[in-house]
């Protein structure tokens, strides 16, 4: 067992004989944390199976033998917890919130839905008709159509521009059988990684663990890596959309796979200082000086091949999107010439320490953030973030933009409110 | 000066509260959990405070509040809130005002301050009040997207005709374009004052010293107490015909609504855990009978937001277009279950089990304890309703909220919207 100092408590990893990776962290609190997160997201579906990773994280809750329909639901709820699941390109990724008094009897039905679900035809039947409404919710609403479309662009030929949920023609082609062999291949305690945090004995936690996931590390496969991206050309595109009340504006870079924690924080203190509060350049300029958008925003989005960083815009009527890029491109620029003010710099740092501060106040948010951090690989590295965030000066956060956000390489997308018929 | 201390209850350690001599009220919970200290500034009444043509002035206050005080300009106050890494946003609400912060402890007494500042001597400037009202507009252009907000809307204007709960809090299109820089600072000199004034606190701190960082902001401001009587509540009939919205969308949204009771309402309880029981969480009623068996929605929910006033509860789904009336049967069939005999037992002690574990929940960060308290101090119910409510909630039966359902939803108003065609033959 390894044990991590992370930030003010140890966190605790093992990797158990059935190949289970378990972290663990011990906080005295009356609410217990605890998440799954499995190999299996959406990258490594076929194609002609699109949407399968979401499909099977819907019919994980569909049930167990020992806990069929609706009994996990109930289970969990009664006692007043919270469980939920979501599905990314790179993994899917289970939690449940519960009392202390009830951690060891929701971690047993959890990981029995998880290794043991039923995927009978009869339940499939029914989700997907519950998928099929979640995709028309979505394709109601104007932010998740560009973002898809800005997918397929950022990614063509790759997994990562296929839509998580699937389309009609695709979800209608997944059966109980593929449904099977997807869990078969992919949900085993060898691909997966369990995160408690709570009030939890260590040694009661893994008595459970042992018990409810037997195996052998040995007959198990681990997902394997994905290839990167291919690299794209710039493109700009426009999509006409008569739902949209308002314009929205995407600019997106391709981020090359990084193993260097650092790189992505370097780039989250760029989208801080282009748009981390009213002082930000970009909302400066374009929110509080001009008026021409409603918000804009900047993040880096992490993936295991490689991630994008992505600036969106929601543009007021009547304001021209070039006159917008103008400002960006020009914004972009200023990056790559000058090294940020030393100010500013400070200000982003703090910012983002805070945040972090602020984003360990409760088991939940603890687990959620050693559950990504282990599973990209940066847990180590997280622990060194404050000292690792301090050292960023004007020069590398110079050499950051130049060497990734270029503004001639980005593919860019401008979404226009159509005339209302 | 008045100070209670109350025992320990489900909130971790305990709280205080101290009326100031000018009459502002304060909560404190000492919370050591996490090097952070939350607060929250609240001023009754909110919205209920705005006439028909004013719709939306609190919004507009919230949006400019932080952009200009006696002492310091729009730039100057950013700085100061973006050099400490804190956090400081404003709300309007449709009971209250609030304006919110979070910082490490360190910085908190100099992040008070400010919002001190902020509370007893905005500006409202004419630039920014222009540049806010503009972007309100827009906001109010893009909540015309969501086929939820749509379906909310014409039903609370239904609802609560000529009443603030009519509208959404940012106002409608014709209210806001008359809002003026000189209606805020009216606004503002009228209502701002320590009796509609509450603060609450809640982070690793001593009450003392936060009492005494509160007084040296807030103790030697005196404003009189406005006169002020909450707006009359209309009491319409349910409209003849379902209330439609015809939008192209995918989906339609299928919703039923009623005018429900006020928090202060011994009926209260028993609606908030008819909501639970309906449409909180994956086992709830609606969830298990419209999703999991059938299959019509992906989103199916409940809300009875907890108001001053009589407050709206509903309930809805989002669903195929071909799939509207079906949906529609099935939902109204499922208000009608709740008519016709009491709930088994057992499904109440899952409700409630639920809604208790939920609500203990809520109150993990600081700015969650600080909002509850706070909120329940501005409602007039005082934060230790925080104690009262589960309580009240552990006594129902299913013949409290039979006899609820009874009185409250027997005849709903049906809001939907979707494509013409899905909408043309429901009538």
């Amino acid at each position: 067992m390894s044990e991590l100092v992370y930030p003010n408590a140890p966190v605790h990893t093992i990797t158990l004989t059935n190949g289970l990776q378990v972290v663990y962290h011990y906080q005295p609190t009356a609410v217990v944390a605890i998440e799954f997160w499995v190999r299996a997201g959406a990258a490594v579906e076929p194609a002609v199976y699109n949407g399968l990773a979401h499909a099977l994280e819907h019919m994980v809750f569909r049930g167990s033998e020992q806990f069929p329909a609706g009994a996990f639901d109930r289970l969990i709820e009664q006692h007043g917890g919270l469980t939920n699941a979501a599905t990314s390109q790179d993994y899917a990724h289970y939690y449940v919130l519960t009392s202390l008094d009830h951690w060891r009897e929701s971690l047993i039905a959890l990981a029995d839905v998880l290794l043991r679900p039923n995927l009978a035809a009869e339940a499939w039947e029914q989700e997907q008709a519950v998928i099929a409404e979640e995709l028309r919710q979505a394709q109601d609403h104007p932010d998740w159509v560009g973002q898809q479309v800005l997918y397929q662009h950022c990614y063509p030929d790759h997994p990562y521009g296929r839509p998580i949920l699937g389309t009609d023609e695709t979800l209608a082609r997944i059966t109980p059988a593929v449904l099977q062999q997807f869990h078969r291949q992919y949900y085993h305690p060898g691909n997966m990684v369990v995160v408690v945090v709570g009030a939890v004995p260590w040694e009661q936690l893994l008595a459970v663990l042992e018990e409810v996931c037997p195996g052998s590390q040995e007959t198990q496969a681990t997902t394997p890596r994905l290839a990167a991206p291919p690299w794209v050309q710039p493109v700009y595109r426009q999509l006409v959309w008569p739902q949209a009340e308002q314009g929205r504006l995407w600019w997106v870079w391709q981020v090359p796979e990084t193993q260097d924690a650092a790189t992505g924080w370097g780039l989250d203190l760029l989208a801080a200082i282009l748009t981390g509060g009213r002082l930000a350049r970009l909302t400066q300029r374009l929110r509080e000086e001009w008026g021409w958008v409603q918000d804009i925003d900047a993040c880096y989005q992490h993936q295991l091949a490689g991630g994008h960083w992505q600036l969106t815009a929601w543009l007021n009527e009547g304001v021209c999107p070039e006159q917008v890029q103008e400002v960006i491109a020009a914004e972009m620029l200023a990056l790559q010439h000058h090294p940020v003010s030393p100010d500013e710099l400070r200000r982003a740092k703090r910012q983002l320490l805070h945040a972090y501060t602020f984003a360990m106040e409760t088991p939940q948010q603890m687990a959620q953030l050693y559950g990504y951090y282990h599973y990209v690989g940066w847990l180590e590295q997280g622990m060194q973030y404050r000292d690792r965030l301090s050292q960023f000066d004007p020069e590398s956060l110079q050499q950051l933009a130049c060497r990734y956000l270029h503004p001639e390489q980005a593919v860019r997308l401008w979404l226009q409110p159509g005339v209302a018929v | 000066m008045s100070l209670e201390v109350q025992p320990a209850s489900s909130l971790q350690g305990r709280w205080f509260r101290w009326r100031l001599d000018n009459g502002l009220t304060l909560v404190v919970v000492d919370n050591p959990a996490a090097d952070i200290v939350a607060a929250r500034l609240f001023l009754r009444p909110g919205m209920l405070a705005e006439l028909p043509h004013q719709w939306g002035l609190n919004h507009l206050l919230a949006a400019t509040l932080t952009k200009g005080t006696q002492r310091r300009s729009a730039q100057d106050i950013a700085l100061a809130v973006e050099s400490l890494g804190a956090s400081l946003g404003t709300e309007a609400a449709p009971d209250y005002f609030v304006l919110g912060l979070k910082a490490v402890t360190g910085d908190f007494p100099e992040l008070f301050e400010l919002a001190s500042e902020l509370w007893r001597l905005p500006t409202f400037p004419d630039p920014e009040v222009a540049l806010e009202r503009e972007l309100t507009l827009q906001n109010l252009r893009l909540q015309q997207e969501q086929p939820f907000h749509l379906a909310y809307d014409q039903l609370r204007r239904t609802l609560y005709p000529h009443h603030p709960y009519s509208v959404s809090t940012l106002g409608t299109l014709e209210s806001v374009r008359n809002l003026t820089p000189e209606d805020l600072r009216a606004y503002h000199q009228r209502y701002f004052c320590p009796a509609h004034t509450v603060v609450s606190i809640c982070g690793r701190v001593e009450p003392e010293r936060v009492r005494a960082w509160v007084e040296r902001c807030f103790a030697d401001w005196s404003a009189p107490a406005v006169d002020w009587q909450p707006p009359p509540v209309p009491t319409p009939e349910p409209p003849v015909a379902p209330l439609r919205t015809i939008r192209p969308t995918q989906q339609s949204l299928v919703m039923l609504g009623y005018p429900g009771p006020a928090v202060h309402s011994a009926d209260y309880p028993a609606m908030k855990l008819l909501s639970t029981y309906l449409g909180n969480g994956l086992s709830s009623r609606l969830f298990v009978e419209l999703r999991e068996k059938q299959g019509l929605a992906y989103d199916v929910s409940a809300f009875y937001p907890t108001r001053w006033q009589p407050a709206p509860f509903g309930v809805y789904l989002g669903t195929a277009a071909a799939n509207t009336r079906l949906a529609l049967v099935k939902l109204a069939a499922e208000m009608q279950r709740l008519l016709a005999e009491p709930l088994p037992e057992a499904e109440l002690l899952t409700a409630r089990s639920k809604l208790l574990g939920q609500y203990a929940l809520g109150k993990q960060t600081n700015a969650q304890i600080a909002q509850l308290l706070g909120w329940y101090e501005v409602l007039g119910l005082g934060a230790d309703y925080d104690f009262l409510f589960p309580q009240l909630i552990r006594q129902l039966t299913p013949e409290h909220l039979w006899r609820a359902a009874q009185r409250y939803l027997r005849h709903p108003w049906v809001s939907l919207v979707g494509p013409a065609t899905a909408l043309a033959d429901i009538g």
